[in-house]
């Protein structure tokens, strides 16, 4: 419905005047077409008075007609009033006639119109459709190439993320390796230590390395050598080397630490 | 941008999905650092004994603790108010004992408490102990146990005692004077119990501690004794021809085992302390002698060379049954086992040179525990933490002790005369 | 390898060494040592190993009294037999008591050095015995390493100790 809203607001001018005509015409003729008296008759005089077939001519005789002068008028009015009754029933079917040839005149021509009309929205509509194909065609070339374009940028992420990923853990392992290395300098066992006794310490850090919490999560069954794991820990204190680690490794690995301590270079 | 993330997170997956867990297999075994503060007093006169150097010598022998130096402590708190956690922390310090004493009626009275540094609490609380004027060694020893015990979770030894003997040389070097002595395990504070003019040699220690006893050639030949400390009171067990010797204490305290060649041949023989039954225990023609108990009683170590040449044995005394205990070195002599059970330390030797060594008993386990020459009478502490025993040092017999993981060692103070032959004593309850 | 020559040699060196021990010449004592020292003078010089030419009675009286073992040995050494003979000697034709001391030098432990210088002392009393010497004039004791002849370490001084002393 909205393609017809606005396929008629293109419609070129000619076309909506015959429509408009047509409209009128069939007001008038539904309503029926009278002499009003407001209608002042014109009183004119042929050269013959004579009441003869009309032809049917196109041609308008109206205007010339009124041109007549008013010489016999006298004795004539009865004819006079059948002439004129005659004449103006000759006028009515001349007007008919000319009236139907200028409909005939008019449809053709609003048929004319339409099919113009009708040829000019084809065309349009083909231009259109081919513009369209155009611009999806161009719109299709355009994702394609914005497909490529992704996919390179992509892979090259997804070796900068392999990269960055290795780096991490790699970084990690370091760290890791500092903190062990501290813890195990500082570790003092006790003479209750025994070879295959194990504990688990879990380790809360801050950036800064700064040990915040120290629990045994899984005792040794000796509370000497748990204390002892506890202690290295307290000992150290503050991982300092942790400062340099970047953030996000930080918060990711470092936040808590679980460290086991289970002694491989134990005499007894 | 989600595919970028979920890329990132799966090469951490091996990271990410468990705990960043570290292993640590290591240790360096430093000394716990403990500062002893010395203890107040407001005495006008200073006291005969210096408490805190006491423990802390005590602590530092024991190989566990490394005390800080008096010189080192930038204050001397004697009560908890002046103890700053911060200002020890910063010197590295661990643990803090911090006291006073007084004396009231003759009588000395110690409070004192033991810090946590690195935990910021304390350990030991207002703590009392009290006693004598002669008793200040052993308030120092007893405040050393406290502290061993709460720190290592170990029973402290420094309250016992041990015996040894005591040689004086003659003109030509050998041994014409022979005292039997009792001292603080540290050495300190030694008496007199018997002195001869015939070797002394084995003392030994009843379970109790009240009772010891020992083989004396006064009588021209080696007999037992055994010898009540309290009283002084004491009885010649033994008189039979041939050997008398090397007794030892059954755990329950009823027997004494020994080695008697009487029948011809040097066995062991369990005497009932109040019957006065002697039982056979071997029958070898081999020399079969130095018995000692088993933890649990049910057995007797014993030193023969039934195979050749000296090892280790036990006896099962219910049935008799014999079985060789060692097998490394070509000789293992004097065993004795821990209390524990675990341990059998004994003179071995390897390669011409004498060592003590332990056995591990439940694996075979060998270490070799001394470096020193010479070394023999190996003794173990209550606690299983120590052993005593006599070497030679500087050209005179002395006792050395070393840690039965031979990772702590020190040298007893030397006396005037060869030592030797040392025992240590049992807890004393 | 003991060549020939050796062995003739050795043999000299023990006649010799009798003749000395024969005469008047000091042995090594062993002063720490309680017992008394002296050979008791009631032996006669009669009938023993090389005394035939002259060798006075007190001369003949001072017996070699010292023999010696190997490290952890019980056993008597074939060069020790002609001491033993000596005072198997002397022993049978009289009713003295001797007292056999045995010694062991200062390595191993102890107890173990008891039992072992009694071993050698009960080795050099079957001997006598089987010289026909009463038991009951022999006395064993042993005094492990407490008493050393000589003090120090080192094989030399170790040598000196593992030994039984021949006392009267």
């Amino acid at each position: 419905m909205i393609n017809l809203t606005q396929r008629l607001s293109a419609l070129p001018l000619p076309i909506l005047l015959s429509v408009t005509i047509h409209m009128a015409l069939v007001a008038l003729v539904a309503w029926g077409w009278d002499a009003s008296n407001e209608h002042k008759p014109r009183i004119y005089r042929p050269q013959h008075i004579e009441a003869t077939l009309v032809q049917l001519e196109a041609k308008d005789t109206a205007p010339e007609a009124q041109a007549q002068p008013e010489r016999q008028v006298i004795d004539l009015t009865r004819q006079r009033e059948i002439q004129r009754a005659e004449e103006a029933r000759r006028q009515r079917e001349a007007e008919a006639r000319r009236q139907q040839q200028r409909d005939r005149e008019q449809k053709a021509e609003a048929e004319r119109k339409q099919r113009d009309a009708e040829r000019r929205r084809k065309e349009e509509e083909r231009r259109r459709a081919e513009a369209e194909q155009a611009r999806q065609q161009a719109e299709q070339q355009r994702r394609e190439e914005q497909e490529r374009q992704r996919r390179v940028d992509e892979a090259k992420a997804q070796a900068e993320a392999r990269q960055a990923a290795e780096l991490a853990a790699s970084q990690t392992q370091s760290y890791m390796a500092v903190m062990r290395e501290r813890i195990e300098s500082n570790w003092s066992r006790p003479p209750s230590a025994r070879r295959g006794m194990t504990a688990e310490l879990l380790i809360n850090l801050v950036p800064t390395g700064q040990v915040v919490n120290v629990t045994v999560v899984r005792s040794s069954g000796d509370a000497a050598f748990d204390r002892a794991a506890e202690q290295a820990v307290r000992r150290v204190d503050r991982f300092s080397e942790l400062q340099g680690m970047p953030p996000e490794l930080f918060e990711r690995n470092f936040r808590q630490v679980k460290l086991i301590f289970s002694p491989e270079d134990l005499r007894l | 941008m989600r595919v970028f993330i979920a890329l990132i997170l799966c090469f951490f997956t091996h990271l990410a999905s468990a705990q960043l867990t570290i292993e640590i297999t290591r240790g360096m075994d430093n000394p716990t650092r403990i500062a002893v503060a010395p203890l107040g007093w407001n005495g006008s006169r200073p006291l005969p004994e210096d408490i805190s150097e006491i423990v802390a010598a005590n602590l530092e022998r024991s190989g566990q603790f490394s005390p800080v130096p008096r010189s080192n402590m930038l204050s001397f708190p004697t009560q908890e108010a002046d103890v700053h956690y911060r200002d020890w922390r910063v010197m590295g310090t661990e643990y803090l004992l911090v006291g006073n004493i007084e004396q009231r009626s003759g009588r000395y009275f110690v409070q004192y408490h033991l810090f946590d540094i690195l935990g910021q609490r304390k350990l030991i609380s207002a703590a009392r102990v009290d006693g004598s004027p002669e008793q200040l060694r052993d308030i120092a020893h007893h405040i050393s146990d406290r502290i061993y015990e709460t720190i290592t979770g170990i029973r402290g030894a420094f309250s016992t005692q041990i015996l040894y003997i005591e040689g004086f040389p003659g003109a030509n070097g050998t041994d014409e004077r022979y005292r039997l002595m009792l001292a603080d395990a540290d050495g300190g504070r030694p008496r007199m119990l018997l002195e001869s003019r015939q070797p002394l040699l084995s003392p030994t220690w009843s379970p109790d501690g009240r009772r010891i006893a020992y083989v004396s050639f006064e009588t021209t030949r080696p007999a037992v004794f055994i010898q009540d400390l309290a009283t002084g009171e004491r009885e010649q067990l033994t008189n039979f021809t041939g050997l008398n010797g090397a007794p030892t204490f059954s755990p329950d305290g009823q027997k004494l085992a020994m080695v008697l060649s009487k029948d011809g041949n040097p066995e062991i023989y369990t005497l009932d302390l109040r019957t006065r039954d002697l039982t056979r225990v071997t029958n070898h023609y081999a020399i079969d002698t130095e018995p000692s108990w088993t933890a649990d009683g049910e057995g007797v170590i014993f030193t023969s060379n039934r195979g050749g040449k000296p090892q280790i044995y036990k006896v099962t005394l219910a049935t008799g049954r014999v079985e060789r205990l060692t097998f490394d070195g070509d000789y293992n002599a004097r065993g004795r086992v821990s209390r524990d059970g675990r341990t059998l330390v004994m003179v071995h030797q390897r390669g011409g040179v004498f060592h003590i060594a332990a056995q591990d008993l439940q694996n075979g386990d060998l270490r070799i525990l001394t470096e020193t020459n010479l070394d023999e009478s190996p003794t173990i502490a209550p606690n299983g933490a120590m052993l005593l025993y006599a070497t030679r040092f500087g050209g005179k017999g002395i006792l050395a002790a070393v840690s039965l993981d031979a990772g702590t060692r020190y040298r007893l103070p030397s006396k005037q005369g060869n030592v030797r032959e040392p025992a240590w004593s049992p807890f004393f309850e | 390898m003991i060549t020939k020559a050796f062995k003739q040699g050795l043999t000299l060196a023990f006649v010799l060494a009798f003749l000395v021990g024969c005469s008047s010449t000091s042995t090594t004592d062993s002063d720490a040592d309680a017992s008394t020292n002296g050979v008791s003078t009631g032996t006669s010089g009669s009938g023993s190993l090389g005394s035939s030419d002259g060798s006075s009675a007190e001369e003949q009286q001072t017996l070699e009294r010292v023999v010696y073992f190997d490290f952890d040995q019980a056993v008597l050494q074939p060069e020790t037999r002609s001491i033993l003979l000596a005072h198997a000697e002397r022993l049978r034709n009289s009713n003295t008591t001797a007292r056999l001391e045995g010694h062991a030098d200062e390595r191993g432990s102890r107890e173990y050095n008891m039992a072992l210088g009694e071993r050698r002392a009960n080795a050099v009393r079957d001997f006598l015995v089987l010289q026909g010497v009463s038991r009951s004039s022999l006395e064993v004791v042993s005094y492990g390493e407490e008493r050393p002849a000589v003090t120090g370490s080192g094989e030399s001084v170790y040598r000196q100790n593992r030994r039984v002393e021949i006392n009267y």
